[in-house]
């Protein structure tokens, strides 16, 4: 994005993404559907994974593989989302971690010759901190009950959106 | 309600309605700052093509009303599903595979929602489900049809998706006035109009 300084670029990327965006507000309701420790724990996984994952793609160019599972992500976080599951803490944070991998490849790969990726990448992984813990507070700040269901209806239109784009492809 | 009582309890109301809106205020600029780019177009597209049809928008908004009159769980459970069964309905129109009737589906679920609303039927929830979740599977068939020649499918599944959801809290909104007798009364009438519609569209497509 020529005119924007390429630390905000690294923040803009992945909101302005439409198969980065949904997966990481589907992590960050799933994880604020969490125990406390999980939460946290989920929460403080994925800048690093964003962070890995975004140098890895800085290298090389992303393979097929990593597009097809964050939209597999969009399903399979949306259904953990609207079915309020809970996670053991274990799989929640490999989750968080793996996703913030493969986002962070996606975004990574896109990075041009131009851009400098030390100044990319830190802003990539506070835009994956923002989006995980407005998620995160979002679920935990508002109680009522209509709109914790309100949070399963979203993440139901977050699996609804990938599983349709998973059969296009 | 005195006027302190209720300063008391619109406090934490008025910081959750300035959580959601700043969420939502966050959220919402990106897809619409360049409308004649793909995405844009994309999820314009989408967000329209629920609208396109009377019978689409009568049809969600009834299960939205009917969902409220079944009381627990439905009131939860058939929004938090059936945007997953519609998908599914989405994945067959996406793939070309052949469902015989569907706009005969969609313009039925029309006419029967109305109906079930105007009777306010209470089918045990399995029933219920299924009868709605038929309805879902031609629902997001239609939609899904037209899903790969759009400019950008991705966004024309945010689209249609958030669309279709919004029609349903549409219907469950209208159906909250059943605490008030006069309630009761208008979401009979329109329930009456709702199938009467449906049964027009119906006769027209069968003719």
């Amino acid at each position: 994005m020529p005119g924007v300084g390429d630390f905000y670029a690294g923040v803009l990327h992945p909101l302005t993404a439409i198969e980065c965006l949904l997966p990481m507000i589907a992590l960050g309701l799933l994880a604020g559907q969490q125990v406390r420790r999980s939460a946290i724990l989920m929460l403080a996984a994925f800048p690093p994974g964003l962070t890995v994952g975004a140098a890895l793609g800085s290298f090389a160019p992303a393979p097929t593989v990593v597009g097809w599972i964050n939209l597999g992500s969009m399903a399979v976080l949306g259904l953990l989302v609207a079915a309020r599951r809970s996670l053991p803490p274990i799989v929640a944070v490999a989750l968080s971690t793996v996703l913030g991998i493969t986002i962070g490849v996606a975004n990574g790969s896109e990075l041009g010759s131009q851009v400098s990726a030390y100044r990319f990448i830190p802003g990539l992984a506070l835009a994956g901190l923002f989006v995980v813990a407005y998620g995160i507070g979002s679920v935990r700040a508002l109680r009522p009950p209509w709109l914790q269901i309100g949070f399963r209806v979203l993440g139901s239109w977050i699996a609804a959106v990938g599983i349709l784009v998973l059969a296009l492809k | 309600m005195t006027l302190s009582a209720l300063k008391r309890r619109a406090r934490p109301f008025a910081a959750r309605c300035a959580w959601v809106v700043s969420a939502l205020a966050l959220v919402a600029s990106p897809a619409f700052a360049h409308p004649n780019s793909g995405l844009g177009v994309g999820f314009v597209s989408g967000f329209t093509h629920p609208l396109t049809g009377i019978d689409h928008i009568l049809a969600m908004v009834a299960v939205g009303i009917w969902g409220t009159q079944l009381r627990k769980p439905a009131i939860w459970l058939l929004p938090v599903t059936f945007p997953l069964v519609m998908s599914f309905g989405g994945a067959l129109g996406v793939r070309g595979v052949p469902l015989p009737g569907g706009e005969i589906g969609v313009a039925a679920s029309a006419a029967i929602l109305g109906l079930m609303i105007v009777l306010s039927a209470r089918p045990p929830i399995a029933v219920a489900a299924v009868i709605v979740g038929s309805f879902a599977i031609f629902h997001g068939y239609a939609h899904g049809v037209e899903l790969p020649k759009a400019a950008y499918p991705l966004a024309y599944g945010v689209g249609f998706v958030l669309a279709t959801g919004l029609l349903h809290v549409t219907g469950i909104a209208l159906g909250l006035i059943e605490r008030w007798p006069i309630g009761v009364k208008a979401l009979r009438g329109m329930g009456a109009g709702i199938s009467a519609v449906g049964v027009y569209l119906l006769l027209g497509l069968i003719r």
